[in-house]
């Protein structure tokens, strides 16, 4: 269905190619992931295969890419949407029409065709994405899964023979992209559709995959099946990449199994119980005490009488689904937002905290890396030389000493994202607050992060989606779900609660589910591989 | 939300405001400006805005009704005019004083009306149509769809600029910025650079959007067919085409006027017509 063979593709003006000597074919009804660290070239690659870049791009393109047996330069561009649909990263930037129905309609208007076969295949598209009771409602009112699964629908109205997806669940919560993925699953079970899949989160995608494409620095290194994968982790190991947790675990304790599921790995023996870890609790050093808030005085408050303390030493994750009131508490926490009622008391004097914002690219506004991080000491009235000296020091404990020259938004983004915390730490806040410091790094990239913060300060809080994370860097959690806190306590107290976690629209991953089955509170494979004989 | 002006069509309420700028352009007699004034508030009224909407419309336009009068009273130029008020002699810092000119106030409150039936025509019809909607409008009229597209999308696009730029002020003042503390150029300085975020990620998006609908088969001035059927009542045909109708008689009524009042052409059959606009238009 898809060939590449000896791909090679250069920008204008860069210095090395983007993609070199890429070769594999996709077969008919085979789901194909392509993971690789940050900046390898993946969503290149699955350019080349929607025919953007063949068809808008001045890049310099060498070698073959043919789509169900023609050549991607012997198609036009509505050719090439009828054979393979696309969808990206960020659903929001791909909707454009006012309602679910003109959106879906809008590929289907490009082919000229007539209204009768666009409202039978609207709704067909609708039905098979679950969104046929979402048909006249506004896309900005769907949630981030919805909208998704609506940009799913457009591609699917056009019938296209093979799917091409970048990255598409990696900025939805838990339950948005199990939503997707289960679509995808169907899709390619029932319909027989050729994918194509950008996605770093392997612990969700593998189970519905069939091979495995691992690119770095713009070359294919590895192609392989997914049990030949699952049989040798080192290629993901050695490239830093997110692992499959269970098939993770049962090659740490040398065993030939590699469940991707709870329910498909086989009972191990528990030598002992996980110790549980209860740290002594320092002193308060923020109170939330009774505060009412809303997002508008007209509608119900979404926090009502919320109390709450964080004490030093805290390392708290804030789970909860998209629209719980995580980034709301953030901004409440930062002094950003002001409370309807009650208060919020921070220590003295300021600068006392430092707010992390969701996008960090609206974090960056100065012409340099090394100005940016200047720029909260020289509004402080920080004096010259020890300015420079906080700068300098700070650059280099955030691992960014060498792109001080560089313009922030020339980095890539997991560099952006360091910037932006450097921008933060180098006013020296007391405490500090991250919202979604997570979102496309890859594992290393995360735990370097949170690691040399959590070190750095007395309290550090950060909204997440992703469990996993929270149970390696996280020594308390707050469960947020509508604005309600459903749980608040260690690791092991909240997180071996499927009812409580599901309640809020957060979902165990397969080894915290595992534990479970063993009746082990252990949430990360370290924890786990502790307690079980091999 | 449903309200009258929520279920007009948009090319209904695109021929109102077009109507509203010829009469504005038009017509200089207070009385008349005063009546489209009002037309216009009926217009904002009928889309039944919020307190929010509401309040910033009034204090929008509160400031620059006050702008202009007082602007228009201090420093009006033509003649005659006639100082109704002395707020400095002449000679002292001016040589002419400052004086408040009856003529000023007039003119300013003439400018003033103008400006507020077009606002609040304008206010109304963006309050209560969606962007979805005034694609459709402007394609029905014969607009290129790349043009109206474009168009469109910048227009929904605004309300995630704004919340953008409020995020990066939100950064800029969590990380100690405070306007004028640093010096007046090193304020110039930082404000122009808080929009580089913004103008970026808009170049992102901008990009984003592009890629997506050229994978769903988007080629700028190929034939496309529509789902939504652009149906136009008997009804609104008759209001527009009155509409029209009447735009067009003052066009003709105001044209023939000036023909006259510049003794370039005289009928002493129209003097009724020309007694008609001096008095109302």
């Amino acid at each position: 269905m898809i060939r590449v063979d000896k791909l090679h593709l250069q920008y204008v003006g860069a210095e090395a190619p983007t993609l070199t000597d890429i070769s594999f074919t996709v077969a008919r009804g085979e789901l194909v992931v392509i993971c690789g660290p940050t900046g390898c070239g993946k969503s290149t690659l699955l350019n080349c295969l929607n025919g953007t870049l063949h068809h808008e791009s001045s890049a310099r393109i060498q070698g073959t890419v043919e789509l169900a047996g023609r050549a991607m330069e012997s198609l036009s561009v509505p050719e090439v949407c009828r054979l393979a649909g696309a969808v990206f990263q960020n659903p929001g930037s791909q909707l454009t029409a006012s309602t679910a129905e003109l959106e879906v309609a809008f590929g289907m208007e490009n082919q000229n065709l007539e209204r009768a076969t666009m409202r039978e295949r609207i709704d067909t598209a609708l039905a098979a994405t679950g969104l046929s009771d979402c048909r006249h409602q506004r896309t900005e009112t769907l949630s981030g899964g919805q909208q998704q699964r609506l940009v799913m629908a457009c591609v699917l109205a056009l019938q296209p023979r093979m799917l091409l997806l970048d990255e598409p669940i990696s900025q939805l919560d838990p339950q948005g992209a199990g939503e997707i993925l289960r679509l995808l699953d169907e899709l390619k079970s029932q319909g027989g559709m050729t994918i194509v899949l950008v996605e770093h989160r392997l612990e969700d995608v593998l189970p519905i995959a069939d091979r495995v494409l691992l690119m770095e620095e713009g070359r294919l290194v590895a192609t392989m099946t997914r049990e030949a994968l699952l049989a040798d982790l080192s290629p993901l190991r050695r490239l830093g990449l997110n692992l499959p947790h269970l098939p993770d675990l049962f090659e740490r304790l040398g065993r030939v199994e590699r469940p991707l599921t709870a329910e498909a790995a086989p009972m191990l023996r528990v030598q002992r119980e996980v110790p549980a870890v209860v740290g002594e609790r320092g002193a308060v050093l923020i109170e939330v005490r009774e505060v009412t808030y809303g997002y508008s005085r007209r509608g119900a408050a979404l926090f009502e009488g919320l109390s709450l303390s964080l004490r030093r030493g805290d390392r708290v994750a804030l789970l909860g689904s998209n629209g719980a009131g995580k980034s709301t508490l953030l901004h409440l926490l930062a002094g950003a937002l002001r409370p309807w009622k009650g208060s919020v008391e921070r220590p003295d004097p300021a600068p006392g905290c430092g707010l992390v914002l969701q996008n960090p690219d609206l974090m960056l506004f100065c012409e340099s890396v090394r100005e940016e991080v200047a720029f909260a000491p020289h509004h402080a009235g920080v004096p010259a030389g020890k300015a420079g000296e906080l700068v300098e020091r700070t650059l280099a404990r955030l691992g960014i000493a060498e792109l001080g020259d560089r313009a922030p938004f020339a980095l890539s983004r997991g560099q952006r994202l360091r910037t932006a915390v450097a921008s933060v730490v180098s006013r020296e806040p007391a405490f500090l607050l991250l919202d979604e410091p997570t979102t496309g790094q890859d594992r290393e990239q995360i735990d370097r992060l949170m690691e040399g913060l959590e070190a750095a300060y007395d309290v550090v809080l950060f909204a997440t989606h992703d469990v996993d994370t929270a149970a390696r860097h996280a020594n308390r959690i707050l469960l947020l779900h509508q604005g309600r806190v459903l749980a608040d306590g260690a690791p092991h107290e909240v997180l071996d609660n499927a009812e409580l976690l599901a309640r809020a629209a957060v979902r165990q991953t397969s080894l915290q589910q595992y534990a479970r089955r063993l009746g082990v509170r252990a949430f990360t494979v370290e924890a786990l591989q502790e307690v079980v004989r091999p | 939300m449903s309200s009258p002006m929520h279920r007009m069509d948009v090319r209904l309420k695109m021929t109102i405001g077009f109507a509203m700028s010829m009469v504005a352009i038009l017509v200089d007699s207070l009385l008349m400006l005063g009546a489209g004034a009002v037309i216009g508030a009926l217009l904002f009224a009928a889309c039944r805005p919020t307190r929010g909407q509401s309040r910033l419309v009034i204090f929008s336009f509160t400031l620059l009704v006050w702008g202009m009068i007082f602007s228009q009273a201090l420093f009006y130029q033509n003649f005659p005019r006639h100082a109704i008020l002395s707020l400095l002699p002449p000679n002292v810092l001016m040589p002419e004083g400052l004086q408040v000119y009856a003529e000023g106030i007039r003119h300013g409150l003439v400018q003033s009306l103008r400006l507020i039936m077009l606002g609040l025509t304008g206010y109304a019809i963006c309050f209560s149509t969606e962007p979805g909607h005034f694609l459709q409008g402007l394609l029905a009229i014969r607009v290129p769809f790349g043009l109206a597209f474009m168009a469109v999308t910048a227009i929904r696009f605004l309300p995630i600029f704004a919340t953008e730029y409020q995020a990066v002020r939100l950064a800029m003042r969590l990380k100690g910025y405070r306007p004028l503390r640093r010096g007046v150029r090193d304020t110039i300085r930082t404000e122009i650079s808080s929009l580089r975020p913004v103008l970026l990620g808009a170049i992102r998006r901008a990009q984003e959007i592009a890629l997506s609908i050229q994978t769903r088969g988007f080629v700028l001035g190929a034939p496309r067919s529509s789902l939504v059927e652009r149906r136009f009542g008997a009804g609104q045909w008759l209001t527009v085409m009155m509409v029209a109708l009447l735009i067009g008689a003052l066009l003709v009524c105001k044209l023939l006027f000036l023909l006259y009042q510049y003794q370039l052409f005289y009928v002493p059959a129209l003097r009724p017509l020309y007694a008609f606009v001096r008095a109302w238009l």
